[in-house]
């Protein structure tokens, strides 16, 4: 690998936007130059080589020290196999293939199988179950849509080339550009992404529930009895309300914004039962922003085989299904769990504190490319390839789109890949019971 | 060697015939050494395993359903086993018991009928995870922006060259049209309510797209015709546009080939003006079907129980959604197709359902060619594939209509014409309706059969057809069909007394279409400009490698595999 | 003075979440995004240092002038280690802690370092590695 080549049509394995057309020059196994890629894409790509871990490392008479893979594969595989009530955490930054294998994994050792959308969209998807959604893929919004509404969410920081790439900014079949589009971004506070809107409506922090209920009663011709709703002028959502029916063709993202305040799933409810009522006006659709590269692809695997898309808990020997009980932030700060498998997450930073000392309190196997305060923590630390650089696989876009995901660099002297990783301790864990 | 089997095979005019089937090397023959495994069959009926032609098992919507509805399956669960894996079922079960549960019924292939090109990929990662049956799956086609731009040009050739590329990259089957133009009019809140329709901004008709998709079919030898769902769809007095649908490729049929099939047609075969009015229009489709040889139906039969509708037909499910207030799901796909999925219950005492569970029973028993009409419930949407037993039941008795019906709303009942219908299908008309005249239509060559050289899918049942009378005793015949007594596939034992005993992973059929060079070259261009303008994924990433398939089965056009 | 916190993503944070350990990292997790004006209720400069305290925990910030003001009685912090320290695990039954909108007392921490992040983990009796 000496000279220069460049590789087309990669996807990016950061956000949920998958883009597919980054173009990378990798000279000497590492990424030097990743053309069409936004800030965070270029940050990934090109600091691939950086903090990462290299050796397995395992923790014994109270030191963290080096060993080879067959051993803490074993150590890993006795962990998982003796555990009453394991928790298999995060699945979202690894491949779909991977995720097939964590299934079986997690139904070999009677666990929970959550994945990170219990702490994102997760919210989200309990409000599917009572409402349903209306929603596309994201080329229908570029060729269609003359209205975009951004709640709760700022993609200028989290998904960079949304706009241009699938919304305001971007040419479509029916709407040539910008002119053609009206953008719209209702938020707590003053975004890059709502400074870039034609209008921003600025909502007090958990009034959302209140707006969308606000738009919804105007939507159906009542008036608004309160002056001041979410901290601003009740005509303003008439007004709102308005606009909305007014368009031929609106969608509306959200995010974090709605999923993590007051009100949470229902917050959500809200924004669909208002797209859902919306569609006997005029033609509307919804569409999560999904934080991660594959956590849709969680998803869609985890439903398939067990007709769950997350928080699966395997303990009776058949999947069980019920968030809030059954989800990772809970288990771990009720101290539910007797032992946890992390697979390319880093739950010690992200879990509230408490949870994150329930976690710590248990041996946690970690399998991640990097070190992080997760695999710091753990029992037994398995680095891994990157996955999107150092290995291939399927991922699944935001709207559900599948894509694969390319190797274009040969992963450090040695490190292995999470399937096979994964492949390897369901194999250990199965001789370990076999043994008995 | 399956001794002494009661051996029903219509495909090779064997009919309850006491005989021996010989299996070696997955496949059947003439004879095999007298040391070979002997499956004593004495007394039971054989047949060739299960073929259905239309069942949502796999696919963005499919999942999406699962999603929708976690209440759907959290009673009905199957715990893991050393040769199975946990899952869920009722009416969108999870991959793994699908497998199962087809496999103890004794089907070994099911074909996933509704695969929307640019999410195949992810049909084809649910089907590789369906255990047990071969597979193949139906991209759709019927709203594309491509087809309608080279059919509203006239450019059938083009068109035949894009299917054939979409069929080879998506690793697909068939041609399958689903309220052609009516989804796209969809993206714009809007329906199409015609035949002649125009679709907004395509400049081309619903009977353009599907006589061009029909002419493309003819063109690239495809071995199934074009499998349709018609526009209109669940309205009252759609069944003049489904004669209208069949009707509208009459001109074009080829001899001794279908030209068309019309799937589900009992949701297409209401008659009245609306909901009240609301009559079988069995009787007139099925007439068109027994006076034109160029069309073959599959039955889309009601069963009373709570399940789920699913179709590509978004519109459709917005409509249902306003007339029953249940939640409702929808995915509008870019340049080419949707989704849409809404719960039912269906209801015995309820006056359209009992009016629709009489029109799936009519069809079947009032078209005369049993090669033309097949069983199924098009799954789930009116019922799920495990009640297929049951439907036995109705077509093969007469009383076990008449029990059905007592408990029925009777003003339904009084105004269908099933009551007067004496027919009863036998064991031969049940194995074409479920493998046998499916396998054919789908052209299968090697399956449907158990004549030499088939593919040795077998499928035994503990009952004897010589001796059983089915009219009087169906409910034997339905609980024999329920758990099969053995399942042969590929050559080995994988279901005993309903039971899986080894556990393996069926094939994906898909067709290596082929325009002539010339043609595809001219296209490739067209195409793959107007791709970048049209998809939001490089067309690239759109092509699907034929190792992604668990296990890999190309079909040459024209018969044969490759 | 009483404030609200909001953690999500940023850019910055979106590039350096791969590498825990660094500074990059460490900068723009322990930003705290403070509009101008509640600067100056609380006496201090954009790049002093500010204590964030409630029932579940306290932290010490980095105060940064906010560039998405006006949003008084309200502060931004970038999800990671640090502002978990006051997050709430309780997830009402639907599996989401609830990460935004949470109710602090911000005070003024002269003299008070931010720490870093191996040993915002000791302290917390979380395994350094």
């Amino acid at each position: 690998m000496g000279e220069g080549r460049v590789i087309r049509n990669v996807v990016c394995p950061f956000c949920g936007c998958c883009c597919d057309d980054i173009e990378l020059t990798v000279e000497n196994n590492a990424i030097v130059n990743a053309r069409n890629a936004c800030a965070l894409s270029q940050a990934k790509f090109e600091s691939a080589r950086e903090e990462r871990a290299l050796r397995p490392k395992e923790r014994a008479d109270g030191s963290f020290a080096e060993t080879d893979y067959e051993r803490a594969i074993r150590h890993s595989a006795e962990i998982l196999a003796e555990a009453k009530y394991p928790l298999l955490w995060g699945w979202s930054c690894t491949s779909c293939e991977s995720q097939r294998v964590g299934v079986e994994l997690a139904e070999e050792v009677g666990g929970v199988l959550d994945n990170t959308t219990s702490m994102c969209h997760g919210p989200g998807l309990l409000a599917v179950h009572d409402v349903g959604e209306s929603t596309c893929t994201l080329g229908e919004v570029r060729h269609r849509a003359d209205l975009i509404i951004y709640w709760g969410c700022n993609p200028v920081h989290a998904h960079p080339r949304h706009m241009r790439r699938y919304t305001a900014q971007s040419e479509g079949r029916f709407r040539k550009g910008r002119g053609e589009r009206k953008m719209i971004v209702v938020d707590v506070r003053n975004t890059a992404t709502a400074r870039m809107a034609d209008e921003f409506v600025r909502i007090e922090p958990n009034g959302d529930y209140e707006a969308l209920a606000a738009i919804r009663t105007c939507l159906k011709g009542e008036g608004l009895e309160q002056e001041v709703i979410a901290g601003l002028p009740s005509t303003r959502f008439e007004k709102l309300a308005d606009e909305l029916i007014d368009c031929e063709f609106g969608v509306l993202f959200f995010g974090l914004g709605l999923t993590m305040s007051k009100g949470k799933s229902r917050n959500i409810d809200a924004a669909l039962s208002l797209v859902r009522d919306l569609n006997s006006r005029t033609k509307f659709l919804a569409m999560p922003m999904r934080g991660h590269f594959n956590v849709t692809g969680a998803n869609e695997v985890f439903a398939w085989q067990t007709g769950y898309p997350f928080a699966i808990d395997f303990s009776q020997g058949y999947p069980r299904y019920n968030p809030g009980d059954t989800t990772g932030v809970d288990i771990a700060s009720r101290g539910d769990c007797d032992a946890a498998l992390v697979v390319a997450s880093d739950p010690i930073s992200n879990f509230p504190l408490e949870a994150a000392k329930g976690l710590a309190s248990v041996p946690i196997i970690t399998i991640d490319p990097h070190e992080t305060p997760t695999t710091n923590a753990s029992e037994v630390a398995l680095p891994s390839a990157m996955v999107g650089i150092e290995a291939g696989g399927t991922a699944y876009r935001m709207d559900g789109v599948p894509l694969t995901l390319s190797k274009v660099l040969e992963p450090p002297e040695g490190v292995m890949q999470d399937t096979e990783i994964l492949s390897a301790i369901l194999r250990e864990v199965r001789n370990v019971r076999g043994g008995r | 060697m399956i001794s002494n089997g009661i051996v029903v095979d219509p495909a090779n005019d064997i009919d309850c015939e006491v005989k021996d089937i010989a299996i070696r090397g997955g496949k059947i023959v003439e004879g095999v050494s007298p040391s070979a495994k002997v499956i004593d069959a004495r007394e039971m009926l054989v047949m060739p395993g299960g073929v259905d032609i239309h069942s949502h098992i796999a696919g963005s919507k499919t999942n999406a359903a699962r999603m929708l509805r976690p209440e759907d399956h959290s009673r009905d669960f199957e715990r893991k086993s050393a040769l199975t894996r946990s899952g869920v079922g009722h009416s969108i079960p999870s991959t793994f018991t699908t497998g199962y549960r087809y496999a103890r019924m004794g089907y070994t292939t099911v074909i996933e009928p509704a695969t929307p090109p640019l999410k195949a990929r992810h049909t084809h990662g649910e089907l590789n995870d369906i255990p047990m049956i071969d597979k193949a799956c139906f991209p759709l086609f019927g709203n594309n922006w491509h087809v309608m731009e080279f059919l509203a040009r006239g450019d059938v050739e083009g068109c035949a060259a894009y299917v054939a590329w979409v069929l080879r990259s998506t690793k697909g089957y068939a041609i399958k049209i689903v309220n052609p133009g009516g989804v796209e009019a969809w993206h714009w809140g809007g329906n199409i309510g015609g035949l002649d329709w125009e679709v907004p901004h395509f400049n081309l008709t619903p009977r353009e797209i599907i006589r061009g998709l029909c002419r493309a079919n003819q063109m690239l030898k495809l071995p199934h015709a074009i499998h349709v769902h018609p526009n209109n769809l669940g309205k009252p007095g759609n069944f003049s546009n489904t004669i209208k649908t069949m009707d509208c490729v009459r001109d074009i049929a080829q001899d001794g080939r279908a030209a068309i099939h019309i799937a589900h047609c009992q949701f297409t075969s209401f008659k009245g003006e609306d909901w009240s009015t609301l009559r079988s229009g069995a009787e007139e489709v099925a007439d068109y079907v027994n006076r034109n040889r160029h069309v073959t139906i599959d039955m889309g039969q009601i069963i009373f129980t709570a399940t789920t509708t699913m179709t590509a037909d978004g519109p459709f499910e917005y409509i249902l959604h306003r007339l029953q207030g249940r939640k409702w799901y929808n995915a509008d796909i870019e340049a080419e197709t949707g989704a849409g999925i809404v719960p039912v219950v269906y209801k015995r005492k309820n006056f359209v359902n009992a009016t629709q569970w009489a029109i799936g029973l009519e069809l079947a028993l009032l078209v005369k060619d049993p090669w033309r009409i097949y069983m199924t419930t098009d799954h789930p949407n009116g019922g799920p594939f495990t009640a297929y037993p049951r439907v036995v039941s109705w077509l093969m008795s007469k009383r076990a209509r008449e029990g059905a019906m007592r408990r029925m709303n009777q003003s339904a009942i009084r105004k269908a014409n099933l009551p007067s219908l004496n027919r009863e299908y036998s064991f031969a008309e049940i194995a074409m309706a479920t493998r046998a005249a499916t396998a054919r239509a789908l052209g299968l060559k090697d399956k449907g059969h158990i004549g030499e050289g088939a593919d040795a899918d077998v499928a035994i049942y503990r009952i004897n057809p010589k001796e059983v009378d089915p009219s009087n005793d169906y409910r034997a015949v339905r609980k024999a069909m329920r758990r099969a007594a053995y399942v042969i596939k590929e050559g080995k034992v994988v279901v005993k007394d309903g039971e899986v005993v080894r556990a393996i992973v069926g094939r994906t059929y898909w067709v290596d279409a082929r325009a002539p060079e010339a043609i595809e070259a001219r296209c490739r261009g067209e195409v793959s400009k107007r791709f970048q303008e049209y998809y939001t994924v490089q067309a690239e990433n759109y092509i699907i490698d034929e190792d992604y398939l668990a296990r890999s089965a190309p079909v040459s056009p024209g018969g044969g595999r490759r | 003075m009483k404030a609200i916190v909001l953690t999500g993503r940023s850019l910055a944070q979106g590039r350096a979440k791969e590498r825990k350990f660094s500074e990059e990292y460490m900068l723009a997790s322990t930003a705290c995004e403070v509009d101008p004006d509640d600067l100056s209720s609380l006496g201090i400069q954009a790049g002093q240092n500010v204590r964030l305290v409630n029932g579940r925990g306290s932290v010490v910030l980095r105060a940064v002038l906010s560039s998405q003001a006006p949003h008084r009685g309200m502060v931004f912090v970038a999800y990671g280690p640090w502002a978990n320290v006051l997050m709430d695990p309780e997830s009402d039954g639907t599996g989401m802690p609830t990460l935004k909108g949470i109710e602090v007392e911000i005070q003024p921490a002269p003299g008070e370092e931010v720490l870093e992040l191996k040993d915002l983990l000791r302290g917390y009796g979380l395994k350094g590695g």
